[in-house]
């Protein structure tokens, strides 16, 4: 019984939709609409490319423009590191140089105090006294005149170079 | 290890499979005009979704399944339900589609329940052909019915193109042939007091 509902249903299905053929009419009409949305998907697809396909002249040029840039801000921070370099070094030198100076004249101005000293007659005076003297009495820093102990008298650490350069006689 | 199959141009595939796509649009939609226009949509489908055949199935049924899916579109579409209230106003005044069936669409309730079975035996006419049961089925019905008696296939290869289980697949064809086979008795018995009437 269940096959012959079964067979009854097969061949129901055979009647029915077994006389429905497609025309060729419908299958052009539809192969038409394909290719129409097959070329639809394609322009869209080369507008994707366009967007990403750009032209190598304009690529060169960008990189060129670009190196160019970039060499520009290199030789720029280069040319800054040179002169920041040189402009140091020759303030370091000056500075070296300045305080050389300082020192040596401190120490030859202690000995000429010292012997000043000496020559006025005091017993406690030594080139080192002077020196350290002459050190608290830096003469690039303000110098204020001093008042020694009476025996020395005043002095001004100028008039002391000048004391030295001219005045007293060279041992 | 199943065999694997191949995709042919969408070309081919228009001239190898058109008369079983255009019959399964038919079936579904139940007006020629509507199924000619399902039919181009899909195709058009296919050309976009080609990449999607996994080739676990002929592409007979891959273009079935696909054809199923574009014709219950239609029918859920605003457009196709005017149009069908329009062919039923027609139908009042005794009009007929071109397939010769009175009722194109099928009952859309439930799959299960005594409820949907009246519902779908008062919608049919008791004298009526056994192909508008058919087409009266409800859509899961439908389906499993179409793969089985046109497609000829067995459960587990309609479980694979429906995405469902087989025991789903065997339940619903047991389920359909017996709503089917109770309408044919019931068409039987109208017809023999017909005739006992008419002696």
């Amino acid at each position: 019984m269940k096959d012959r509902f079964d067979e009854q249903l097969t061949e129901e299905f055979k009647e029915k939709l077994g006389s429905i053929h497609a025309s060729d009419d419908l299958i052009a009409r539809t192969l038409q609409r394909l290719a129409e949305e097959q070329s639809a998907e394609d322009e869209s697809e080369n507008e994707d490319v366009t967007l990403t396909a750009i032209d190598p002249g304009y690529i060169t040029s960008h990189i060129t423009r670009k190196k160019k840039h970039s060499n520009r801000i290199i030789m720029f921070i280069a040319a800054a590191v040179t002169l920041a370099t040189v402009g140091g070094g020759i303030f370091l030198a000056s500075q070296i140089r300045a305080k050389k100076n300082a020192s040596t004249n401190c120490l030859t101005t202690g000995a000429t105090v010292a012997t000043a000293a000496t020559v006025s007659g005091s017993s406690s005076a030594s080139p080192a006294a002077g020196s350290a003297q002459l050190l608290r009495a830096d003469p690039e820093r303000v110098p204020a005149p001093r008042k020694l102990p009476s025996n020395v008298g005043y002095y001004d650490s100028r008039a002391v170079y000048s004391v030295y350069d001219r005045d007293l006689p060279r041992i | 290890m199943g065999r694997y199959f191949t995709l042919p141009a969408t070309e081919e595939l228009v001239e190898l499979y058109a008369d079983d796509v255009l019959r399964v649009c038919n079936y579904y939609l139940g007006k020629r005009s509507l199924a000619e226009d399902a039919f181009q949509d899909v195709f058009v489908k296919v050309i976009r979704k080609r990449d999607t055949f996994a080739g676990d199935c002929p592409p007979k049924y891959w273009l079935m399944s696909i054809a199923k899916n574009v014709c219950k579109d239609y029918l859920k579409s605003a457009w196709a339900t005017r149009i069908g209230s329009f062919e039923q106003m027609n139908e009042e005044y005794g009009e007929k589609d071109d397939m010769g069936s009175s009722k194109s669409v099928g009952v859309s309730a439930s799959v299960d329940g005594r409820e949907t079975e009246d519902m779908y035996f008062d919608s049919l006419d008791p004298e009526g052909e056994l192909w508008d049961a058919i087409n009266a089925l409800p859509d899961a019905y439908k389906d499993v019915i179409l793969f089985r008696y046109y497609g000829v296939l067995d459960n587990c290869e309609i479980a694979r193109i429906l995405g469902i289980t087989e025991s789903t697949v065997r339940s619903r064809i047991f389920r359909a042939k017996k709503m089917l086979s109770r309408f044919e008795k019931r068409r039987e018995r109208a017809s023999e007091a017909l005739y006992e009437r008419s002696i």
